[in-house]
């Protein structure tokens, strides 16, 4: 037999030219459409924002010049009533022994408090965070510890005096204060313990009471009770420092008692005109001067420490409250409203300036590093103990140059040029209200002139305002106005249920949806949109933009935006960045990414309801957050996707309750940009960049069809494995019954027929001889011959044969040129004298009943061969170990389960018996593949012969010991086996050949070629997926498989009586045969694509077969 | 959810038995909505104003959550204004007042801005009322109050026997003769009922029969003559579905302690004289805090038991919780937190079965 009909060969060889061409051209048309569809997401939509919803800085105007400006608010003299008869107490000489007090307010909730604090903390002796508060009917003592405050504060020597202020969310809690001075000792000893006690756990060095609005009726109370908490305070080597108020508020503050026990006095001295009052100066220096006068009077002057402002107001013509300012927040509006030269001089020595917006009339009023150079040098001048400032974030960055170069008593113009040029710092000046956001990082510097009054004061003209990055905010909307947004959709789950809930309200919101997740559920983005709501683009896979470049930012959103044109038919200039929403960036790195986004036409939309309903807090408190931060903006932040949503779903139709009872209009984002909802999600029109559309949905549709493919391919094989997994515990055990009721039974004399035993050696000098020594020391009843065909062996195989032939008159042995092991077979069997053929390999060892048990089976005429059990005996390494487990809980449990269906695939060659007759019928030994055990198999299945296993009939044979080994024997059995699948296709679902056309060869089919050709695949993806980080499931469904090894491991061991144990080797086995047997498979594929011709050993060589005389005896 | 969760989810449906929660159909509230207050038999409805900051216009469901916590009972009844400076009706505010589950008094009054005390006649002169200039904004308000549909309690021209509104008969010519020459039928009051008869007619043409129309006097008249008596002002009981005074102890400064007795019992009586059946509301009542010449926690003690046993056509009361600054900075707190001892003399007095803070709708 020649070997052109060699399955897979391919004599004219052009299989592989044109399969190669077929892959080369295939490749090129991916690489192609892979770049088109890339350019495509590359080339930026058209987006176009509506002009009144860009530039909001074009809508600032600089008031008509003829504008006059506000004088002082108060015609009287508000500290007059207060003042002492000149002369009335001796002035105490001031002393400057002291190191001065430079403390400075810092507040939470503003990030740039944090900013300024860490930039300039060296400038500082003190912080006073606002961490406590007294409210409560009656009056509790509230601690909020600030940890980021407090790690940062212990790396310092900044001294921490935190504010007890009495602040609520309705207001002052002068009510609370009140019922706490007049109530009783036991009250007020709690109080104050509670007081001293968190004071102390923070390492306060004291408090700064600061309590506002207290009725003057109960001075006497204040009093007593201040000295009271000031000994409790003293006692625990802590200060008492209190901020008095200037005003009407100053009647209740009995100074001259209060003097005694005091440490120090902080004088508000800002809020001339306070947000409520109507524009005016925040510290003009007749009322700063008149007011520190009056309090000079009272107290020694170092008990004294000055508050002083470094903020602004500005106002709106009409409205209720002004909204404080920080000095950028000021530089900015004077800016962008270009107006004139603002002054601040004699004899206010308070800049201010008027500007207009949309026709609403402005008034800001604020103070900065000459004002405060101005009322420190004052501070100096009456030997005060310092000063306060408040508060941190807010001030003129140039406050802290002054600060750091003392003064001298006599200024001239030469120390003060440092505050002339304005350079842009990384403060962020906001202008406008609500959550929807621009940014312009541009900065210029600005300028102001130094000069000096008569008076000896600093006065300075900005003759340019200096442009700092600005953040424009516009969506305020009415105060009844609210927009509900969810995050992270959509998700098959939740979104549904939210959906449904705001139909039943009907209501609209706004969705921001991932590109992954819409991609992935387009029926509901369309439902989402067909519902009324809006959507936006929160990028394609959630990353963090500071963390990103600029063109993976711009691939995140034309992605999004591509596919959501492909899902809708509408573009979206709406978008919401993943992680930062909060609508008071921290720094200008957390703006960029932002900017990028705004670039590219889109409307960034922040947020100011953050309930952070992603951390699951429970349903209700999801729920009190909003209620609780409800005043604080008018866009809410919730999440219906990126896990379990069902407390966001519970917690839902209470906010919506909760907004319509107290009177709020829930609104489209629209609405609260006041434009139709087409302009931010215009209809996809054709146009030129139509081509560039038509081929990212393309591409988005080939992209979802091939995820659709690969989860449909991953869940179904789950199912089919562990399907078959099950099948085959079944069959085994039923298998293992059957045969143990078999085996059972003794057997008569007529089961021992003579038996052939056929042995193909090619260099087998190793293990030969103890081969033949262990198949004739069988204890089989019955006439036995051996006939080992020598295939043209280099060593001494025959020569071995001969010796132990010497001594051994059943033993036969012929010789041919190396043929193959097909070849030799077939010679052997012609050469057996009897009718049952026992196949064994060369290097198999026999137990002594191994023949016995074999031959049962054929007892029923209608067996044509039996299948033996091959172990492994060479158990010294790992690999072997490995091996030994697989044919016992691969092949063995496989060919019992297989053997109830009549379905075994092969009879090995390794052990097994044949009957001659149907080795006839099923026409020889073929040498056209190289599994001709496989072949001979199928070949009997189909000559009609049942094939049955023996699992008694043990044989050990020697497994490879190195992977290089393994892979090469696996790859011949890989190779043989797709090429006895080619040859036998036709079987596969072949109604007539029951268990083997439907679950056997299917098996071998898709469980060890077809999955085993998609492990690279599978764990390419395994790998991103963890790299990405949402690998979870794949691990699971990696580990469920894991598992069902394992249980069929140990099912074998169990059967097989081995130790348990063994079966735990079944795991790390699973990560070395992983890579093998791919590699084999594809290895086998990539060869029966070339169509060459593999051997097993030598290629053949044309040669003749000859008995060696020797052994022709007998 | 992430896609990797996909096969063993479908995983989990294979193998397990998988439990679905199907979302709770909640229904919204039922839609049919009350159109009558029924007056309780015994007892008498519990209400408040609420200190809703600087304007008595701007009703906050945090505000009416907050109070109901404080003093421990639901308000029957919530009281606010609507001026007619604002040329609007105040349809946020009474929403929030029903969703809170509170019939409003809405004290509508004919000021304009600043709404200060103690100024003349302004724009919504009654002269000018009847002259019709303001028939606009009355039909809407009207129309406004007709969609609203539930109860709806309100006071016209309130406290009109004092000095401190412009619409008092003091600015109308006071006690001169009326036109009509009829004994005790005097000018300022007379051209008062003229003006709420023409109001009331006018927003009854619109059809709002579901307002309660409230006469709403102070208990004690300023100046306290004849001309300026209630019964002066009193336009009829087909104007009038409810009697009502103010009635406080003491507030400001200045002013003497007056006991509870003082406060309610004559004015009760003066009014209960107005008509015989008609039910009587002491729409604002409260005091401050002096602790030097009283005790306010006693005062709203005593005035609760007296309120619940002596004056039995009673059927509301309504709580005036406010604090405010005076002109001399003096401080008039009326609310209950104003002390400790008054807050709980005001959740222990409040928390009797007699006084009910849901009302009964139909």
């Amino acid at each position: 037999m020649t070997q052109k009909d060699f399955v897979f060969l391919d004599r004219k060889g052009n299989r592989w030219p044109r399969a190669r061409l077929a892959l080369l051209i295939s490749a090129l048309l991916l690489l192609v459409t892979a770049i088109a569809f890339l350019q495509a997401l590359l080339i930026n939509p058209e987006l176009r924002l509506p002009p009144a919803l860009r530039d909001l800085k074009t809508q600032l105007r600089a008031t008509p010049p003829n504008t006059q400006r506000p004088l002082l608010s108060q015609s009287t003299e508000p500290w007059l009533p207060f003042a002492r008869p000149p002369g009335a107490l001796p002035r105490p000489a001031a002393s400057s022994s002291k190191s001065e007090i430079h403390a400075a307010i810092y507040v939470r909730w503003d990030p740039a408090s944090m900013e300024s604090l860490k930039k300039d903390s060296t400038k500082l002796t003190h912080v006073c965070p606002e961490i406590f508060n007294v409210d409560g009917y009656p009056a509790k003592l509230r601690f909020e510890a600030d940890p980021d405050l407090l790690r940062f504060l212990s790396a310092t020597r900044l001294a921490l005096v935190p504010l007890l202020t009495n602040t609520g969310p309705q207001g002052w809690e002068n009510d609370a204060v009140e019922g706490l001075i007049r109530s009783d000792s036991s009250v007020q000893e709690h109080f104050a313990d509670e007081l001293v006690k968190d004071l102390l756990s923070i390492q306060a060095r004291g408090v700064l009471l600061d309590w506002q609005e207290i009725d003057p009726q109960y001075k006497a109370d204040l009093t007593s009770f201040l000295q009271f908490l000031a000994g409790r305070l003293h006692a625990s080597n802590l200060q008492l420092w209190l901020s008095v108020p200037l005003g009407d508020g100053l009647h209740v503050f009995d100074l001259d008692s209060l003097a005694s026990f005091t440490d120090y006095f902080v004088a508000q001295l800002h809020d001339e005109n306070s947000e409520r009052d109507n524009p005016g100066p925040i510290a003009s220096r007749p009322w700063f001067e008149g007011w520190l006068r009056v309090i000079m009077g009272y107290g020694k002057p170092e008990q004294w420490i000055l508050g002083l402002g470094t903020y602004g107001y500005d106002w709106t013509a009409g409205k209720k409250e002004a909204r404080s300012l920080a000095f950028a927040d000021a530089m900015g509006r004077a800016d962008d409203a270009k107006v004139g030269p603002v002054k601040s001089e004699a004899p206010l020595y308070n800049p201010g300036f008027t500007y207009l917006t949309n026709g609403e009339e402005h008034t800001v009023w604020f103070l900065d590093a000459s004002t405060f150079l101005n009322q420190w040098n004052a501070a100096r001048r009456e030997g005060c103990a310092g000063i306060l400032l408040d508060r941190l974030g807010s001030e003129d960055p140039l406050l802290w140059k002054a600060l750091e170069s003392l003064p001298p008593k006599n200024l001239s113009l030469r120390d003060l040029a440092f505050l002339e040029p304005l350079r842009g710092t990384d403060a962020i000046s906001h202008l406008g209200e609500g959550d929807f956001v621009e940014a312009d990082l541009s900065s210029e510097p600005g300028r102001r002139e130094v000069s000096l009054g008569k008076d000896g004061q600093v006065a300075v003209t900005y003759t340019k305002f200096p442009q700092y990055p600005t953040l424009y905010h516009t969506g305020r909307g009415q105060e009844d106005e609210v927009a509900l947004t969810f995050d992270d959709g959509p998700n098959p789950e939740f979104t549904p249920q939210i959906l449904d809930i705001l139909k039943l309200y009907k209501i609209h919101a706004a969705f921001f949806l991932l590109g992954n997740q819409a991609e992935k559920y387009p029926g509901l983005v369309r439902r989402i949109l067909a519902e009324g709501h809006e959507i936006g683009s929160h990028t394609y896979t959630h990353p963090n933009l500071g963390t990103i470049s600029r063109e993976q930012i711009i691939l995140e959103l034309n992605a999004t935006q591509r596919l959501l044109e492909w899902i809708t038919g509408h573009s979206t200039l709406l978008f919401r960045p993943p992680y930062n929403a909060d609508a008071q960036p921290r720094n200008l790195d957390e703006i960029r990414p932002m900017l990028v986004a705004q670039n590219q036409g889109y409307l960034t939309v922040c947020e100011s309801i953050d309930p952070e309903d992603w951390a699951r807090p429970g349903a209700d408190a999801i729920y009190q957050r909003v209620k609780q931060l409800r005043s604080s903006g008018n866009i809410i932040l919730l999440h219906d996707a990126g896990g379990d949503r069902t407390q966001t779903v519970a917690a839902l139709p209470k906010i919506l309750d909760y907004l319509l009872a107290r009177g709020d209009k829930i609104v489209s984002l629209s609405t609260l940009v006041g434009t139709p909802r087409e302009v931010l999600m215009p209809s996809v029109s054709v146009n030129e960049s139509s081509m560039s559309r038509v081929v990212s949905s393309f591409g988005l549709m080939a992209l979802h069809g091939l995820e659709e493919f690969i989860w449909a391919f991953m869940v179904l094989a789950t199912v089919l494995t562990l399907l078959r997994t099950l099948a085959v515990i079944v069959l085994a055990l039923i298998h293992h019954r059957r045969e143990k009721q078999m085996l059972a039974r003794v057997p008569d004399s007529t089961e021992y027929p003579p038996l052939s035993i056929v042995i193909a050696a090619y260099n087998e000098e190793k293990v030969l001889q103890s081969t033949l020594a262990s198949v004739f020391a069988t204890d089989y009843k019955g006439e036995i011959e051996v006939v080992v065909v020598d295939d043209g062996s280099k060593d001494a195989t025959s020569l071995q044969a001969a010796e132990y032939g010497k001594n051994e008159p059943r033993l036969k042995l012929l010789s041919q040129s190396n043929q193959g092991k097909a070849r030799a077979l077939s010679n052997g069997i012609e050469a057996a004298l009897h009718d049952l053929i026992v196949f064994i390999d060369a290097d198999t060892q026999f137990q002594r009943d191994t023949l016995t048990v074999l031959v049962r089976p054929l007892s029923d005429p209608k067996t044509g061969a039996v299948s033996g059990h091959a172990r492994v005996g060479n158990l010294k390494t790992w690999i072997a170990r490995f091996q030994s487990l697989e044919y016992v809980c691969g092949f063995n449990l496989d060919r019992r389960a297989y053997d109830i269906l009549n379905a075994i695939t092969v009879a090995p060659g390794a052990i097994s018996v044949f009957r001659r007759q149907a080795i006839r019928q099923a026409g020889g030994i073929h040498t056209n593949t190289l599994a001709e055990d496989t072949d001979l198999t199928l070949a009997l299945h189909r000559a009609g012969w049942r094939i049955r296993y023996a699992s008694g009939a043990k044989a050990w044979t020697e497994a490879p010991e190195s992977i290089r080994t393994l892979a090469k024997q696996r790859f011949r059995w890989a190779f043989g086996t797709m090429q006895c699948l080619w040859k036998h296709r036709d079987l596969v679902l072949n109604s007539r050949f029951g268990g083997l056309a439907w679950f056997s060869l299917p098996s071998i089919w898709i469980f060890q070629i077809v999955l085993v050709a998609a492990v690279p695949v599978v764990d390419l993806l395994l790998v991103l997926s963890l790299v990405a980080g949402t690998g979870m499931a794949l691990i699971v469904y990696f580990f469920v498989f894991l598992l069902t090894d394992l249980m069929l491991a140990f099912l074998a061991c169990v059967l097989e009586e081995e130790p348990w144990t063994r079966a735990f080797y079944i795991l790390p086995m699973r990560f070395l045969y992983r890579p093998i047997l791919s590699y084999v498979v594809w290895r086998s594929i990539l060869h029966s694509l070339k169509g060459a011709w593999v051997g097993w050993g030598k290629l053949e060589r044309q040669g003749n077969v000859t008995l060696p005389p020797a052994t022709t005896g007998n | 959810m992430h896609r990797t969760q996909l096969p063993s989810a479908l995983l989990a449906v294979l193998f397990m038995t998988g439990c679905h929660d199907a979302v709770p159909q909640k229904k919204l509230p039922d839609r049919t909505v009350p159109t009558r207050l029924e007056l309780p038999a015994k007892g008498a409805y519990t209400g408040a104003y609420i200190d809703f900051g600087d304007s008595e216009d701007d009703v906050t469901l945090e505000k009416l959550d907050a109070f109901e916590d404080l003093v421990g009972k639901h308000q029957a009844i919530i009281a606010s204004s609507s001026f007619w400076g604002e040329q609007t009706f105040p349809s946020k505010n009474l929403g929030i007042i029903s969703s809170y589950g509170a019939v409003p008094l809405v004290y509508w009054s004919p000021w304009d801005k600043p709404y200060e005390q103690n100024r003349k006649p302004d724009r919504f002169d009654l002269n000018s009322i009847l002259e019709g200039k303001w028939d606009s904004y009355i039909d809407a308000w009207a129309v406004s109050a007709r969609d609203y549909k539930r109860p709806l309690l309100v006071a016209w021209g309130l406290e009109m026997n004092g000095t401190w509104f412009p619409w008092s008969g003091t600015f109308y010519g006071a006690g001169k003769p009326a036109p009509s020459g009829k004994p005790n039928e005097w000018m300022g009051p007379e051209l008062y009922k003229k003006a709420y008869r023409y109001v009331v007619d006018r927003v009854r043409k619109q059809g709002a029969s579901n307002i309660l129309w409230v006469f709403h006097g102070n208990n004690y008249s300023y100046p306290n003559e004849d001309w300026n008596r209630m019964i002066a002002y009193y336009p009829g009981p087909d104007y009038v579905d409810f009697l009502a005074i103010s009635a406080y102890g003491k507030q400001f400064r200045t002013e003497p302690w007056v006991t509870p007795s003082d406060t309610f019992s004559y004015s009760y009586n003066e009014l209960a004289a107005l008509d015989p059946s008609k039910p009587i509301m002491l729409a604002e009542w409260g005091i401050g805090e002096f602790s030097k010449e009283g005790s306010k926690a006693d005062w709203i003690r005593d005035s609760l038991s007296q309120l619940s046993t002596n004056y039995p056509r009673l059927k509301a009361i309504v709580f005036w919780n406010e604090r405010w600054e005076n002109s001399d900075g003096s401080i008039s707190n009326l609310r209950v937190t104003s002390s400790p001892e008054a807050l709980k003399a005001y959740r222990d007095g409040i928390s009797k079965p007699f006084w009910i803070g849901t009302p009964i709708l139909h």
